[in-house]
């Protein structure tokens, strides 16, 4: 055992210290902002001490700085541990750990956990993004190892190596990823972070989807491998609200699975990839005819999941864009009540309007009409409505967002004796020209009324297309006023496609989807027809196995080749001259002039002399070189050429 | 044929050992590696007028012992006799203080006595009464023994016999030069016509020069092949040791030298090998000593790298 110099042990530390850091990165945004102060306060101190040659701090103050993390994490994430729990104290260990590193095994622990924390940053999201970042903190950990275990050895060659080492084990992450049971639900039982960003609730409240303008994340993506539908059509639903309290709007809990076909147009079939989300909702443009079989289609038409949906989930629908949905069952009885009380002068206007219309579609047409020919505005930041919100809304504030358009709409209808809901879902959609697909956000989000007539059944009516006819055709930043835009959608301008920022910006997109459908979205079915496409059908996970047990015993049995021809070659070293040899004994060969193995070359010259007098004279010159390459000990390297040359040249048939 | 200031000495010599080059060759081979030679034949073909030959030939001295079973190892190396003018012991060096010893029938003598010789040949010096005296330089041990005759006889155990470099066999004559020895004149008369083909030094310059002689990778190779052929083969009751692998490189130099070249072929291992480890090895089967055919088997198994 070599004694490390200290300036080494001090270097060494210095990279540990970094590899801890690069793996912690990821986990910064997720981190509360007191453990990230932390962090940077004892990976500050801890450099700081490397470069004064401080002491490690006594036993005791690492123990109290533990307690004190470990008392942090419980106060500050409360009763709920969630992923963000581990994550802080993981980033804790991490600040700790390097305060006792003494011995070569410390450091080693260090970094297999440095490797354990990377692992965990896909907690975070399994996006292109940050799996990339994986690679790189991989890299540099794997460099730190190889530093640690070799200390003399410059950092750049580590690194190097620590490429190398990558490159060689990317085949095999191929296959350990293609052919690795996948594990059904989520691991651990820990949902990644992402999922508590989900807009909708069963409840549906002014301001509900207001709010979501402000959330830029991801919602789905769609798609359309034939045409796509027109704006106008992109409406995409998802929940249906049909109980007023006066205030709220709620879900109906009681609409049964849906029996009867629906009559329809139009039909359209595409993909959605359905970010995850802690609710069962699933999206399909109006109106969606039959997905696939893990999904329940109710009478309202909504699609929704047997559970929550946790993980990302792929699903293919078919919609059709014009449709009847045929009368009136019982239970939608419920879209034509009301609260007993209140919201009069609203009460008071839709009776007026029933009273001066006889068929529904005029009354629709006076409601619509209402809130054309009045001031009304469309603004996310609308002013607060005192008790009875619509009346109030629709008499004096006269500013709000789609949930308060759709909300008085129905209201209206309701009071003049239409039966209505509220549906609330998403509008429109991003268009990548990179990838044939929709990206639709959560500031797409949307909602807007049904109304139901006697021919046609339930129809859409959606009134903030009226006071903000952009909304369509723009997206959410269409229809607001200029100062109501949220930084999310200030500058972004998706007409055009003009600077280099919204091309990047586009592309970026369609990586993340493609990476998406093919990686994060690997699932055990993908993998189950994976193996179909083989011709495996391995419909049990142990012949899975089995399988996976065979390739990796076949690719080690490759590598242990590889590798002991390896080992030869550089022991021996690539024998040219062997070669060259072996061809020209080869094409004596074909004249009846056999070596025997244990001959000699100045015996076999003799021998070639007897036989064959003509060709003797070359064979000479070569077997002369020969030996003087092999066996004098004087070999330059134009000696093997020249060898090679003439026994390219040397041909013993042809001049027979 | 060898180069021809050596093929001189093979002339020279094949005057009075009538039709026997080959084993002239060999004896030159191993007496020029430094090594020694056991000489193996019955009695009166010629041994020791080989041994005689060769001392005069190559310009040495000569001694010639008569092993018996009476032998004390002091009538080899010398003994101090008291003078009582100078009232001192002076040493009166045995015939092993020459270039070339004849040990003529080495397996009568016994096991002590065969001893004394065997070590002063490894170490080339004896140490008498606590006094070490280094031989002649060159010195070479021409031993003889009689393979028939058993009785009354202590047979070398194989650690002797591994310090003989090469054991050759000289034979019987052919028809021709035993007509010639049977026609021809006395030995003695013969022996006078031998010129000293080298002097002085000229054997030790030889035996530097064949120091040099280069031996290549792929040579070495090809003897490591034969070693580890003859350790891993189940034929062999004990593999060649790496003092045989040593004594084949050795001769192998030498034998490439005396044919004029400065570098080691297979060939030159293939020609000196069935002399340098036919008394090294033993049968597994019979824990006898190969034929001279099965030998040379081992050159057919291993390949020529």
């Amino acid at each position: 055992m070599t004694m490390i110099k200290p300036e080494n042990e001090s270097r060494e530390m210095g990279y540990l210290i970094g590899a801890l850091v690069v793996a912690l990165v990821p986990h910064i945004p997720s981190l509360p902002i007191w453990i990230n102060t932390w962090c940077f306060l004892a990976f500050g101190y801890m450099i700081l001490s490397l470069r004064k040659k401080w002491r490690q701090p006594p036993r005791w103050i690492r123990i109290v700085l533990t307690c004190i993390g470990i008392a942090g994490i419980l106060s500050s994430s409360g009763h709920q541990i969630g992923s963000s729990t581990y994550q802080s104290l993981l980033a804790i260990m991490a600040t700790l750990k390097p305060l006792e590193i003494r011995s070569h095994r410390d450091k080693m622990i260090t970094l297999f956990f440095a490797y354990f924390i990377m692992i965990t940053s896909l907690f975070q999201s399994e996006s292109l993004l940050i799996s990339l970042y994986m690679f790189f903190s991989v890299f540099v950990t794997t460099a730190v190892l190889i530093q640690v275990n070799h200390p003399g050895n410059r950092f750049p060659s580590s690194l190097r190596l620590s490429g190398k080492i990558l490159i060689q084990a990317f085949p095999l992450m191929v296959i350990l990823f293609l052919l690795f049971p996948r594990i059904e639900g989520s691991m651990w039982g820990i949902t990644p972070r992402s999922t508590a960003r989900s807009g909708f609730s069963d409840t549906l409240s002014p301001g509900n989807i207001s709010r979501l303008v402000l959330n830029s994340e991801i919602a789905f993506r769609a798609r359309f491998p034939e045409a796509r539908p027109k704006p106008d059509q992109l409406y995409w639903r998802g929940i249906v609200f049909s109980t007023f309290d006066g205030r709220n709007w709620k879900t109906d809990t009681g609409a049964p699975l849906r029996k009867n076909p629906v009559q329809g147009k139009q039909a359209m079939t595409y993909q959605i990839r359905l970010e995850a989300g802690r609710h069962p909702w699933l999206f399909a443009l109006d109106l969606p005819v039959s997905g696939q079989q893990d999904e329940i289609i109710l009478a309202d038409h909504t699609i929704r999941s047997g559970r929550n949906i946790v993980k990302p989930i792929q699903y293919q629908v078919t919609s059709y864009l014009t449709y009847n949905t045929g009368p009136m069952h019982s239970w939608e009885e419920i879209t034509r009540s009301l609260p007993e009380s209140g919201n009069q002068m609203a009460r008071a206007l839709a009776e007026k309007w029933r009273r001066e219309n006889s068929r529904p579609e005029l009354i629709i047409q006076r409601a619509l009409a209402y809130f054309t020919e009045n001031p009304f505005s469309y603004t996310l930041k609308p002013p607060i409505l005192k008790k009875q919100v619509i009346d109030d809304f629709l008499f004096r504030s006269r500013k709000g967002y789609c949930e308060h358009y759709a909300s008085a709409f129905a209201f209206l209808m309701r009071a003049a004796g239409i039966p209505s809901r509220i549906v609330a879902g998403y509008l429109g959609g991003e268009t990548n020209p990179y990838g044939d697909f929709l990206v639709i956000r959560q500031y797409h989000a949307h909602a807007w009324t049904e109304v139901w007539l006697d021919s046609r059944g339930w129809v859409r009516i959606d009134p903030t297309s009226l006071i903000a006819p952009d909304r369509i055709e723009l997206g959410p930043a269409g229809g607001l006023p200029a100062e109501d835009l949220p930084d999310n959608l200030l500058g972004r301008d998706f007409s055009e496609l003009t600077s280099f920022r919204n091309q990047f910006y586009f592309f970026w997109e369609a990586v993340n989807n493609q990476w998406d459908i093919w990686f994060s979205g690997y699932s055990h079915l993908e993998q189950k027809s994976f193996f179909e496409q083989l011709g495996l059908n391995l419909q049990s996970s142990w012949k899975r196995a089995a399988v996976l047990l065979l390739i990796l015993t076949i690719l080690a049995i490759a590598f242990l080749l590889f590798l002991m021809q390896k080992l030869h070659k550089t022991i021996v070293g690539p024998d040219i001259v062997q070669e060259a040899y072996e061809k020209f004994c080869a094409g004596l060969r074909q004249i009846g002039i056999i070596r025997k193995p244990d001959q000699g070359p100045a015996d076999f010259a003799a021998q070639i002399r007897s036989l064959k007098p003509d060709i003797a004279h070359q064979a000479d010159e070569i077997i002369t070189l020969y030996i003087r390459i092999r066996y004098m000990g004087k070999t330059t390297p134009e000696d093997e050429k020249r060898l090679q040359e003439l026994v390219n040249r040397f041909d013993p048939v042809r001049k027979t | 044929m060898l180069k021809p200031e050596f093929e001189d000495i093979v002339k020279q010599i094949s005057q009075v050992v009538l039709g026997k080059e080959e084993q002239i060759r060999l004896a030159l081979t191993c007496l020029f590696a430094k090594g020694h030679l056991l000489i193996e034949d019955i009695p009166g073909i010629g041994k020791t007028t080989l041994a005689k030959v060769l001392a005069k030939c190559l310009g040495l001295t000569f001694q010639r012992m008569q092993f018996t079973s009476d032998m004390l190892p002091g009538d080899i190396l010398g003994v101090s006799i008291f003078r009582p003018k100078t009232g001192s012991f002076e040493f009166h060096p045995g015939p092993i203080f020459t270039h070339i010893l004849l040990a003529d029938e080495i397996n009568r003598a016994t096991p002590k006595t065969q001893s004394a010789l065997l070590e002063a040949m490894e170490e080339r010096q004896v140490t008498i009464e606590g006094k070490t005296r280094h031989l002649n330089n060159p010195f070479f041990v021409i031993a003889t023994q009689n393979p028939l005759e058993h009785s009354g006889t202590f047979p070398l155990p194989e650690s002797q016999l591994d310090r003989f470099l090469m054991r050759i066999e000289i034979g019987y004559p052919g028809r021709s030069a035993e007509k010639k020895i049977l026609q021809g004149n006395g030995r003695e008369q013969k022996m006078s016509h031998v010129d000293n083909c080298l002097q002085g030094d000229d054997v030790l310059n030889i035996q530097s020069r064949i120091n040099e002689v280069h031996a290549s990778d792929a040579l070495l190779d090809y003897l490591q092949d034969i070693l580890q052929f003859t350790r891993t083969s189940d034929r062999f009751h004990v593999g060649l040791s790496p003092r045989a692998g040593l004594a084949l490189l050795q001769a192998g130099k030498s034998f490439a030298f005396l044919h004029g070249r400065d570098h080691v072929l297979p060939e030159d291992v293939q020609r000196v090998l069935p002399w340098v480890v036919r008394h090294r090895l033993k049968s597994r089967e019979s824990l006898g000593e190969f034929t001279m055919e099965r030998i040379t088997e081992i050159l057919h198994e291993v390949p020529v790298p």
